[in-house]
């Protein structure tokens, strides 16, 4: 039998505290990846906390310096559906309306599914690309980290115990973005996702962002593609050589794709995502 | 309102949409016990010994049946040749497991969990034996033999010569050569086998358990009991789909067992991962043609060379070989043709029934000819098509005359113009797809036919068995109709009602159907297979109907009761050429394939499916357009997603989250079901069966559809992402 605890915190404070003090707590926010835990006969006896009752954690705002918010219990039907992400963070809304299934996305949130990091998560790639920072709060404070920083390896984050996203920041720099996405045929996840963000100047790719999930351990930014589109005129040739460096990964090998196929992929996907945030950038 | 062609709705719908209906795994009775099999879940080896002391100390357990306890320890539903239980205790050639699934001991015990306790206790001492892990290897010099019976690993080879296949190819202008291969497939069905055994009060063994053919299952039963069938009775409970799937015994020997051993009910019910692992799935088979026409695009001769994975027992695997065979040139009227047909056992799991049974493998072969045979001649492949379609009394390969109602130039022709193919002065003319702007999105359109049997062929002696009984006064109150045959969830049982309706003119809601309990409908119907059930069971039905309704005018007497078996036409063996009459009818489809195909990651996404399938009579509209649907999607499932692998005899595939079948993201855009109405001369109101059809031309209509698209052939399947960009990367 499993013996599960239930407590609803009503403040961040509340909900640190408890996860601080109390052994074997969980948070649960959408519970999308904790409630299989069972099944898979992982979740022994447990105290989950459950964030949904906090308020304020499910808004969408700009910050005074112009990047755009977002709770950490934000649900990925909400990030799919608001008009400021879509307008100005376009990678962000298709990958987001492309998580799952209708049920998964009314329930499943921002914060649920950065902190579980699957690796063929959707939205880390989006976040590498957009140059997301991610606000945390644990027993010794508040901190924020660059998603760069807060994916540190397959299913691991820079999140410490006790702590919790609160929310997201992502700047609004210009140029455009886009998001390709090969669903992986069992799970619906990424079997390969590219997430690109590219400004220009003067018609040629000056900052760019391009990170990969699903084909890899964990989602990962491609900077040889980066460094390789720069300073370019972002031609299909261009772009279709810049493809070529998304080489020398480890990419990740299952009985719907090997790693061959997910490299092949991944090169797909980058011509595509980069050449429509290329468009939106213009 | 007439009772037949009315799309009336199902009796059993509400039931099962909110779950009150008994499937076999919610029954239970006082006093049950519980059952878990042990699997022996490695491909090939012999079992040098069983330890079931541990096992048998476990509390809560009943008893532990092995080899030793199976009064008879063979079954199968066409040659005897499985094991029961594996194991010492009865002769060497039970002593050996021969594929993954097959079962070694069943635990029956108080509770699930202590037979589970006792199972994993259960000591089996293995001597690995060499894997035959495909036909090929099988029929190599040294391989290790799997039935005694069989040295060369063989259980079948048909051989038919019609014409001069020399002389026919020497008339020929263009020949085209082809190889193929297509995989295996899982029913999937909703409800993975369970089944609940007891003596009931007559002391018989009685097994409810979902099947297709009760009095079949029910023979078999006494036949490993050693009983004689009456004392054996076999129920149908509601049965969650089958597809061929429920024609192999599964659960229902052991339970009966168990249940005789014990003096109590017995229950249960595999998991999906068993039920994989432990029933039969559609033949993997691989085929070498060559076809061959004259310039102006007549079919002069073929000649095929197809084997078939057997797996490790032979199932319905002759059956199927015998089907593959006389549909292995397609519905075409060809004078030269020569076919050399194997089925092979191996150490995968067994081969058996499966919608379309051996006609979907063999027209994707003919039909992937018949496209390339078009391309090669510079025709229309509807032209190609409708120039040698078969007709009323064309010579099939084993000889015989079609049989009269052959409809195969009016479905072609009917789905043809359905999707846009048009008739100018040159012939019909293929539509163009419209392309999408991206550039590496490649649409096409593509067309393939089929024809298929309706009942058992080849000299079984086909019949089926209704009562019909009238109550009432002076006018027609109530109606009890008995047949046996199974609805296994495709809705035989509404039409049962209707034809019955129809034949006594009255209104559907006054019949009642009774059925499949073989100790409440004695007489067999024969299995729901074959596309044969409505066939059948409505010709029964409707004899039995109009002589209870002569009665019911002639006599005093209430109810009237009458009894009528339908008998239809004899068919033959084939012989050393071939040569037979194999069926009484047969049913007639077309489809055509809108499809379109990632050039850069493989995908293949199908928009739109036209089938034009000739049902003689619509029974009920609405259960055959749901038919028709389907039977598309399950087929769209065999040739894309639907990759059952099997490596060295293991199953690589045993979870729905690993072999894939269709969901709703993966369907067609739409499917337009043409439903044609050509009478056929023996069927029940012009009724033909149709539930296989639309499967049979999907997969060749799909593949020629990519070959308009691109210009590649694919000649494999399943077409997964991965070999769609191999075969592209091939061909380019």
């Amino acid at each position: 039998m499993l013996a599960i605890q239930y407590k609803a915190a009503q403040s961040l404070d509340e909900a640190v505290t408890l996860l601080a003090t109390t052994a074997g707590a969980r948070a649960l926010a959408g519970g999308h990846t904790l409630l299989l835990e069972p099944t898979r006969s992982q979740l022994g006896a447990a105290t989950l906390v459950d964030l949904g009752k906090i308020q304020g954690l499910n808004d969408i705002g700009f910050t005074r310096t112009g990047a755009l918010r977002i709770g950490a219990m934000t649900t990925i039907a909400a990030l799919a559906d608001n008009a400021d992400i879509q307008r100005d963070l376009p990678a962000l809304a298709e990958a987001a309306s492309q998580v799952g299934d209708p049920q998964v996305r009314n329930w499943a949130t921002l914060g649920g599914s950065l902190a579980d990091n699957d690796p063929e998560s959707d939205l880390t790639a989006v976040l590498l690309a957009l140059d997301a920072q991610l606000h945390l709060q644990g027993p010794n404070g508040t901190r924020a980290v660059a998603a760069d920083q807060f994916i540190t390896g397959p299913r691991q984050t820079a999140l410490t115990q006790g702590e919790l996203i609160t929310d997201v920041r992502i700047p609004i720099v210009g140029g455009g973005s886009a998001y390709e996405k090969f669903k992986h045929p069992a799970t619906l996840y990424a079997l390969c996702g590219v997430a690109a963000h590219v400004s220009l100047i003067d018609g040629k790719v000056g900052a760019c962002r391009v990170a990969v999930t699903g084909a890899t351990e964990y989602a990962t930014r491609l900077t040889g593609v980066e460094a390789a589109l720069a300073g370019q005129e972002p031609t299909a040739e261009a772009i279709a050589a810049a493809s070529e460096a998304a080489s020398g990964l480890a990419f990740r090998g299952d009985p719907f794709g090997s790693p061959e196929y997910r490299a092949h992929l991944t090169r797909v996907l980058v011509q595509r995502a980069v050449t429509r945030a290329v468009e939106r950038a213009r | 309102m007439r009772a037949i062609g009315s799309s009336l709705p199902r009796g059993d719908a509400v039931g099962k949409v909110v779950g009150a209906t008994p499937y076999s795994g919610d029954l239970s009775m006082p006093g049950m016990l519980h059952a878990v099999t042990l699997f022996a879940r490695r491909p090939h080896a012999r079992i040098l010994a069983l330890d079931l002391g541990e096992a048998g100390r476990v509390p809560g357990v009943v008893c532990i049946l092995t080899a030793a306890d199976v009064p008879h320890n063979r079954f199968g539903l066409n040659v005897p040749d499985q094991p029961v239980l594996c194991g010492p205790g009865d002769d060497e050639h039970a002593s050996r497991v021969r594929f993954v699934g097959d079962k070694v001991a069943v635990v029956v015990a108080e509770t699930v969990e202590a037979a589970e306790r006792a199972r994993a206790l259960i000591r089996v001492e293995y001597e690995a034996l060499p894997v035959v892990p495909n036909p090929v290897a099988a029929r190599q010099t040294g391989a290790p033999v799997l039935h005694a019976a069989h040295p060369d690993n063989v259980l079948l080879h048909y051989r038919v010569r019609k014409g001069d296949t020399l002389a026919g190819f020497a008339q020929a202008d263009v020949v085209v050569e082809g190889e193929y291969s297509v995989g295996g497939q899982e029913h999937a069905f909703l409800q993975p086998e369970a089944g609940l055994a007891w003596l009931d009060e007559e002391g018989r063994v009685a097994v409810a358990c979902a099947g297709q053919w009760a009095h079949e299952e029910q023979e078999q039963i006494a036949h490993a009991l050693r009983l004689p069938d009456e004392r054996v009775r076999v129920i149908h409970p509601a049965i969650g789909g089958a597809f061929g799937g429920r024609e192999d015994i599964s659960v229902q020997i052991v339970l009966a067992l168990a249940a005789q051993k014990t003096g109590r009910p017995v229950k249960m019910v595999w998991t999906r991962e068993e039920s994989i692992i432990g029933h039969h799935k559609r033949h993997p088979m691989t085929y070498r043609c060559r076809t061959g026409a004259t310039r102006d695009g007549r079919l002069v001769a073929a000649e095929v060379e197809l084997v078939s994975d057997c797996g490790a027992y032979a199932s319905t695997s002759t059956k199927v070989l015998g089907n593959a065979t006389i549909m292995a040139v397609g519905p075409y009227d060809i004078p030269h043709v020569s076919i050399d047909a194997y089925t092979v056992y191996t150490n995968n799991v067994p081969s058996g029934a499966f919608r379309g049974f051996g006609a979907p493998q063999s027209h994707f072969a003919a039909e992937s000819q018949m496209n390339k045979l078009a391309a090669a001649l510079g025709m229309d492949p509807v032209e190609l098509r409708l120039k040698n379609a078969l007709r009323d009394g064309s010579l099939q390969v084993t000889q015989a005359p079609m049989p009269a109602g052959v409809s195969m130039d009016h479905v072609i022709e009917q789905c043809a113009e359905s999707i846009g193919w048009r008739r100018t002065a040159q012939g019909w003319q293929r539509p163009a797809a419209a392309q999408p702007d991206s550039p590496w999105l490649r649409r096409g359109i593509g067309f393939a036919a089929a024809f298929k049997n309706i009942g058992f062929s080849f000299g079984y002696r086909e019949h089926c068995w209704a009562t019909v009984e009238i109550h009432g006064g002076g006018d027609i109150d109530r109606v009890v109709v008995r047949c046996a045959g199974s609805d296994v969830g495709q809705g035989a049982h509404l039409a049962f009602q209707q034809i019955a309706a129809e034949a006594l003119g009255i209104e559907a809601e006054k019949v009642e159907i009774v059925s499949a309990d073989t100790a409440t409908t004695p007489g067999s119907s024969g299995s729901a297979s074959a596309s044969r059930m409505t066939f059948m069971a409505g010709n029964a039905i409707r004899g039995a109907a109009e002589k209870a309704l002569a009665m019911w005018r002639d006599e005093e007497d209430r109810p009237v009761i009458a009894t009528y078996e339908f008998n239809p036409p004899a068919t033959t063996p084939m012989d050393d050429m071939g040569r037979s009459t194999p069926n009484f009818t047969y049913g007639y489809v077309a489809e055509a394939v809108e499809a379109e195909i990632d050039t850069e990651t493989g995908e293949v996404r199908v928009r739109r499916v036209v089938c034009a399938d000739d049902v003689g009579r619509a029974v009920n509209p609405q259960q055959v357009t749901g038919q028709i649907e389907g039977a598309v999607v399950q087929a769209q499932g065999w040739a894309t997603i639907e990759n059952f692998v099997q490596r060295d005899g293991l199953v690589l595939t045993p979870h729905l989250s690993t072999y894939l079948i269709p969901t709703v993201r993966d369907i067609p855009d739409r499917v337009d079901s043409i439903i044609v109405e050509v009478p056929d001369p023996l069927g029940p109101f012009g009724a033909r069966g149709m539930a296989e059809m639309p499967f049979i031309p999907f997969a060749p209509a799909l593949t020629a559809a990519l070959h308009d698209a691109t210009g590649v052939w694919f000649d494999h399947l399943p077409l997964t992402p991965v070999r769609v960009l191999e075969t592209l990367d091939e061909q380019a």
